[in-house]
């Protein structure tokens, strides 16, 4: 007679099959509920070498997802116009930056993770601004860490978007900032507003709205950068920071006055700065430090 | 017997006994090769959907094995030389200090699919409403309280757009819901679901918000429900329903009704005559009943007792059918439609026939009364009298009176009208009788008809038929309304303000001899193993 503790073993499913051409296989312990729903995830938000997408996909491959936290939106006025000038959000991998004109450099709220280290802290601080509005998200918890929110800002853009043959074209996107046409017949003279569009080449863009009018018939396609509101924020289990963030410098060196500025700055190489670089040295050890 | 018979019978001519009648000793014989191509078209289904992300089942995922120790590996005694023959221990599994002894399964097919022992609780929810979207209100959408499938039930339509009239040019000519939303991961999804004619139908995407939804083509009402509300019935997507003059999609529902005094529950497979709405659905035509019935079956627990159904469900990883009772027991049947059996008839079937015996259906309800007829199909000869006896499935043997409405035990023959008519067909004039199905099992009548030349003998036989559970399991769940699967296969039962999930469990057990191990179908926190 013996006592035996059994042990998990993984049949083989048609998830499987699925996940291979995915390249995503099924984790130990993991249910099929939440392989299918990573697979799905998968599929229809596919993994590519870009930056938001390394940064976006690789919590997937071992088996995490990103949880929504915050949901920013604009504060509009009484015609439905954002009051923001140029709103932007920035998460860095230290900071948090809300500008309410980014083209101005105006900031109007920035969040430094080391000090607001849980999430109810930066969403009291959200609270208070005057042209964002914040929501919590289904998975919002107060006591996650809030260094764990993904690295990203609300701007983003769209190449060659295909206008119908019409006087007006619907984009998908609501608060454009800029936008260009690939037909130069039909949109010659961007106009104020849209009465003033009266002779061929005449074109306006609602800009709130994301819509195009034309004195002619449109065609061709359009790319335009956009505002991506209302912004998730989500949190990773598995966070991937770009190397070039400048606001790396506030986790890998510690603070000195500067000689230039008379202020606090991140300056001094600390011994996690020192660990990461020189693991950079091993691995690329031409064209650094010369 | 299997609904494919009738398939397989359908290739002879309509007048023919093999086709026309299901007791025929052709539809016995054709069954078994019925019950085989059913259950490959059952696996072909299956398969078909396997490397969907979105099947509706997801297989077997997890088994759970035990490295035997040399002390407790699997005792052999070679019977002869070659030959082992295994001795197999007895396994106890330990769960939150439960002992559960576990049962050993010979294949590993019945390993995979064998029916639950029980249930385990995987959480509950609290809800408000089933409701989505109501096309009564088609502004207001509401997101369900967790991501599920949806279900949508169109119903009431008096209108179905067809693309070959031209006062329906303003249709599209499709037959669509859409339904516009985010998946479990905030994806943006759309899906069509095409609406053939009114009924029930489920989305493959799992929906985690609902923003928009569109109908085309028909003017019922549209309920989009995240979980399904007791419906009018369900459709089973393995099985067909197939009759002797026309085949389509196999459709269960519930019925009840009480019979001395017992609340008796049934199920009821059924299939729509025509497949399209546009096909019948017009304003100025009143809509007909389109469901044709081919059997009402009890439903028993696994003990043989009844009870009163409250909703179905079909299990898409065994194709096996749920039904949830008004107590919270849940009961698991391998459902087909009963067998003839191979009875052994005091009266044999002559091989000359003139009079046939003709129910009004073969598959009878439990507690009904209804009609037979008889038929003096082949006038050859004239009829000098008949005798109609019936053995119930009890065995108990009554015959016809004389006054073509009582059955008793005395012998009865009921003489022609005019025996001595120069034509054969002025001497019998056919009639009909009745019979009270109080038993559940094979009904079985023969005609004895006797002529001025021989005597020849027709046999038939009725159908009551019963399910009688593989396993009967309480949820705990004291007045429940609802039964489905959740998205994670989970039995999903639901009370009218919370739902409840529960995992199957499994207590069985594989010998794999070849590498001395164990597996279980279900974890266990310890599995003891002795001889």
């Amino acid at each position: 007679m013996g006592t035996y503790t059994p042990e998990e073993m993984l049949l083989p499913v048609g998830l499987d099959e699925a996940g291979l051409r995915l390249a995503l296989e099924r984790l130990p312990s993991e249910s099929l509920s939440v392989y299918r729903r990573r697979l799905l995830l998968e599929a229809r938000d596919p993994s590519d070498p870009t930056q938001s997408s390394l940064i976006k996909s690789t919590g997937r491959k071992v088996g995490n997802f990103e949880l929504p936290i915050f949901i920013i939106d604009l504060v509009k006025d009484s015609s439905g116009d954002p009051t923001a000038a140029d709103p932007y959000i920035e998460v860095t991998s230290t900071h948090m930056r809300l500008y309410n004109d980014k083209d101005a450099g105006t900031l109007e709220l920035e969040i430094a993770f080391a000090t607001s280290r849980w999430m109810l802290d930066v969403y009291n601080l959200l609270l208070t601004s005057t042209y964002f509005s914040v929501a919590t998200g289904d998975d919002y918890e107060p006591y996650k860490e809030s260094s764990s929110l993904r690295y990203e800002n609300s701007h983003a853009m769209t190449y060659e978007r295909q206008l119908f043959q019409s006087y007006q074209n619907s984009l998908p996107h609501s608060y454009l900032k800029e936008i260009w046409f690939s037909s130069l017949t039909a949109f010659q003279e961007e106009k104020a507003t849209q009465a003033e569009v009266l002779a061929d080449g005449d074109y306006f863009v609602d800009r709130t709205n994301g819509v195009v009018w034309s004195h002619s018939t449109q065609q061709g396609n359009c790319s335009y950068t956009y505002r991506k509101f209302p912004f998730t924020c989500c949190f990773q289990s598995v966070r991937v920071l770009p190397g070039n963030d400048p606001d790396l410098d506030y986790l890998h060196k510690d603070m000195l006055i500067s000689d230039e500025t008379g202020t606090e700055q991140p300056l001094l190489l600390n011994p996690l700065g020192a660990e990461l670089y020189n693991r950079v040295l091993v691995a690329h050890p031409l064209g650094w430090g010369e | 017997m299997s609904f494919r018979t009738q398939r397989l019978a359908n290739s002879f001519p309509l007048w023919t006994k093999i086709r026309k009648d299901p007791s025929s000793v052709g539809q016995r014989l054709f069954s078994v090769f019925a019950e085989l191509a059913a259950e490959q078209t059952i696996t072909s289904v299956k398969l078909s959907e396997d490397l969907h992300l979105l099947k509706h089942y997801m297989g077997v995922g997890t088994a759970y094995t035990i490295i035997l120790d040399d002390n407790d590996a699997f005792v052999t005694n070679e019977t002869s030389p070659g030959v082992n023959k295994y001795t197999y221990p007895t396994l106890v599994g330990t769960s939150a200090s439960t002992d559960y002894p576990l049962t050993r399964i010979e294949d590993l097919i019945t390993f995979l699919n064998t029916p639950p022992d029980r249930l385990s609780s995987a959480g509950s929810l609290s809800y408000s409403s089933y409701e989505v979207w109501n096309s009564a209100s088609p502004y207001v959408y509401t997101s369900p309280p967790t991501p599920e499938r949806l279900e949508i039930a169109v119903e009431g339509s008096t209108f179905y757009s067809r693309r070959s009239r031209s006062q329906d040019r303003e249709y599209t000519g499709k037959h669509v819901v859409q339904v516009l939303g985010t998946d479990e991961n905030d994806i943006t999804i759309r899906e069509y679901v095409e609406v053939r004619d009114d009924g029930y139908f489920r989305t493959r995407n799992i929906f985690k918000t609902v923003s928009e939804v569109i109908t085309e083509g028909f003017d019922g009402t549209c309920i989009i429900r995240w979980f399904p509300d007791q419906h009018s019935w369900l459709v089973d997507p393995y099985r067909q329903a197939v009759f002797d003059d026309f085949e389509g999609q196999l459709r269960l529902s519930l019925s009840t009704q009480v019979v001395d005094s017992t609340t008796y529950s049934y199920v009821e497979y059924s299939s729509p005559k025509f497949k399209l709405g546009e096909q019948y659905r017009r304003p100025e035509i009143e809509t007909p009943s389109n469901a044709e019935i081919l059997a009402e079956v009890i439903l028993l627990d696994s003990l043989g007792n009844p009870y009163t159904a409250v909703d179905l469900a079909i299990n898409h990883q065994t194709s096996r059918l749920y039904v949830l009772d008004d107590q919270g027991s849940l009961h698991v049947y391998e459902h087909e439609i009963s067998s003839f059996e191979d009875s052994d008839y005091a009266d044999i079937e002559s091989k000359r026939t003139y009079l046939e015996l003709s129910p009004l259906r073969h598959r009878a309800k439990f507690g009904d009364t209804e009609y037979l007829y008889t038929d003096f199909a082949r006038n050859r000869f004239g009829i000098t009298k008949i005798e109609v006896k019936r053995t119930a499935p009890d065995g108990t043997v009554n015959y016809l009176q004389t006054d073509k409405t009582t059955w008793a035990a005395g012998q009865a023959y009921i003489a022609s009208k005019n025996a001595t008519a120069r034509l054969p067909e002025d001497t019998w004039q056919d009639f009909r009788f009745t019979n009270e199905y109080d038993q559940h099992g094979q009904w079985e009548f023969t005609a004895t008809t006797v002529t001025p030349q021989d005597t020849t003998i027709y046999a038939t036989a009725v159908q009551v038929g019963s399910l009688t559970a593989l396993s009967s399991i309480d949820t705990g769940v004291t007045s429940p309304t609802g039964l489905t699967f959740s998205k994670e296969d989970y039995i999903a039962v639901s009370d009218g303000s919370d739902v409840y999930w529960f995992a199957e469990v499994m207590d069985t057990w594989l010998a794999d001899v070849r590498l001395g191990q164990i597996l279980t179908r279900s974890h266990y926190d310890s599995v003891e193993v002795s001889y």
